[in-house]
């Protein structure tokens, strides 16, 4: 019985994604007449449309800018904090570890009112910063608390013998602690890029002029306006780029990626 | 030394600690302040007028109908996320080309965005270029007897995974010696999975409950993409997808962040009396 089960959900898991990736080499006539065939040839007209045409590839570029510079911000910060909750004992720590904590428990959109009027009033709506600033925001209560678990794992001698050989805090933390805690780092780091790099209910908000809308957000506004759509097949296309990326990543590193969801999943 | 670490505490934690106060936790306390007040937006001028906003949210019929639909969302997707979610996982243990196969490829759908598989099923969905071009005469997506259905089965095929991952790794942590004897003893298949899986994960299923309760009350993207923000007739509208509505379409700000407050209330409610329903294992009662 197992076999069956298992190839059964895969089959399902994938079928939809397979479909996409099919469809996005099809013509209009091709989508509408027989939407369970194969194309009838492979060309990359679709891919272009929904690069060019439809803005899509202005969105990755956004997308790749925000998620890049929102990763250099959040994981030494991120770093930083979880190393410190990790590892010392002090007034308040309790306390400060709950309500990190708390922000893994509700979703981002209850805060977005008082979110976007802030934003407004800072003028930074729009803006790259803007955005930026909350995805850093968001996603240092995942971080922390994953990270702090691996500062906690590295056995505390190391640290002390650093510090007994002349180092300072920041030094044994530069040199010896983070460079331990790297290959964790680097999972949190794949995790949050791959949440970045999909997000949406923030976004939607804090960026709503057109050249600043990043891939899902396009992705999304395509998928809304498909009854107006004359070309399916470009759709198609868009999806599977924005798609890609993060498949690619999870093949490569599944093990890792596990791992991270893990961590983050059981918090009690 | 101790003040120098003191100092040093301080430092490290500042950047983390003033980025999460000032764009998160301040304005989490601003819902649920706000909503108290009479608030206008932009120009500050609010307002107190107690739990009024929260009498006008829970007597709009449109808000009503969220809770419904979550509650309908809750009762399918409770049963249908942690039982398959179990029962895939055991299917995903063990060796085989197939097996190992399928645990390659399982979680995909959930690493893509949640916009993705709106926008992938909104397409198999519809009713000129989907797979299913047969039912309803508007589509799917468009009668209000399935809507609401598609879209939870979008969620299953978005979310399941992730379950699948929870009880996969409570399998893993299940003594092998449990197993092996029980081997032994000739319970297998069926009788194993009743008599060792099902109680033994009681941990997990803890875990897994409360966490389908925060992510049903937590949809947005999906049901704005899929039905275009809760079409037909609100029949697919969810608590999110309407405080959107109210706040940025229609501009009435202390409507929204009542909606958002009484959001963040409504699911830490169920989900901490969920968690202190299932505190005690059924095993551990009788014991």
């Amino acid at each position: 019985m197992r076999k069956p089960v298992a190839l059964g959900y895969a089959l399902v898991a994938l079928a939809p994604i397979v479909w996409v990736l099919l469809g996005s080499f099809k013509s209009n006539d091709e989508l509408f007449g027989s939407p369970w065939g194969w194309p009838r040839s492979f060309g990359f007209k679709n891919y272009e449309n929904a690069w060019v045409a439809e803005g899509l590839g202005q969105g990755f570029l956004m997308s790749a800018i925000i998620c890049v510079v929102s990763l250099l911000l959040l994981l030494p910060i991120g770093s930083m904090a979880a190393y410190v909750l990790g590892r010392f004992n002090f007034r308040f720590k309790s306390v400060l570890n709950a309500v990190f904590l708390a922000g893994m428990m509700f979703p981002n959109f209850l805060t977005i009112l008082p979110l976007y009027m802030m934003m407004v009033g800072l003028g930074w709506v729009n803006t790259i910063h803007g955005i930026v600033v909350a995805y850093v925001a968001y996603s240092l209560s995942f971080t922390i608390f994953v990270l702090s678990g691996f500062f906690q794992a590295i056995p505390q001698e190391l640290a002390e013998a650093a510090e007994l050989d002349g180092c300072s805090e920041t030094r044994t933390f530069l040199s010896v602690m983070a460079p331990i805690a790297k290959p964790g780092i680097i999972v949190v780091g794949i995790f949050n890029g791959i949440g970045l790099w999909n997000e949406y209910p923030l976004a939607v908000v804090l960026l709503t002029a057109s050249e600043k809308r990043t891939l899902p957000l396009k992705i999304a506004d395509m998928a809304m306006a498909q009854e107006y759509q004359a070309d399916y097949g470009r759709l198609f296309a868009g999806l599977t780029l924005s798609l890609l990326p993060v498949l690619l990543i999870y093949f490569l590193l599944r093990e890792q990626i596990h791992k991270a969801m893990l961590a983050g999943a059981i918090k009690g | 030394m101790r003040r120098r670490r003191g100092w040093f505490i301080l430092g490290f934690l500042a950047p983390a600690a003033l980025l999460y106060g000032v764009f998160v936790l301040w304005p989490l306390l601003q819902t649920l302040s706000l909503s108290l007040y009479d608030w206008r937006g932009v120009s500050g001028e609010k307002s107190f007028v107690g739990v009024a906003n929260y009498v006008d949210v829970l007597g709009d019929s449109a808000y009503r109908q969220t809770l419904l639909n979550t509650v309908i969302l809750l009762a399918i997707l409770l049963p249908v996320l942690t039982g398959l979610g179990l029962l895939f996982a055991h299917a995903l243990e063990g060796e085989g080309r197939i097996v190992r196969f399928a645990r390659a490829v399982y979680l995909a759908p959930h690493i893509g965005a949640i916009v993705t598989t709106a926008a992938i099923w909104r397409f198999i969905l519809n009713p000129s270029i989907g797979l299913f071009r047969f039912g309803p005469e508007n589509g799917w997506l468009g009668s209000p007897q399935s809507a609401l259905g598609a879209v939870s089965l979008a969620f299953v095929w978005y979310a399941l995974g992730f379950y699948v991952m929870l009880y996969g790794a409570g399998l893993q942590q299940i003594d092998q010696e449990v197993r092996e004897s029980a081997k032994l003893d000739g319970a297998s298949g069926w009788v194993a999975f009743r008599k060792i899986s099902w109680p033994l994960l009681w941990s997990v299923r803890k875990t897994a409950i409360p966490y389908v309760v925060i992510n049903v009350f937590g949809i947005f993207a999906l049901v704005m993409i899929m039905t275009l923000g809760g079409k037909p007739d609100g029949a697919t509208e969810v608590p999110l997808t309407l405080l959107y509505e109210v706040a940025f379409e229609r501009t009435q700000f202390s409507r929204g962040v009542t909606m958002g407050a009484l959001n963040f209330l409504l699911a830490m409610g169920i989900s901490v009396g969920l968690m202190f329903w299932l505190r005690k294992s059924p095993e551990g009662r009788h014991a």
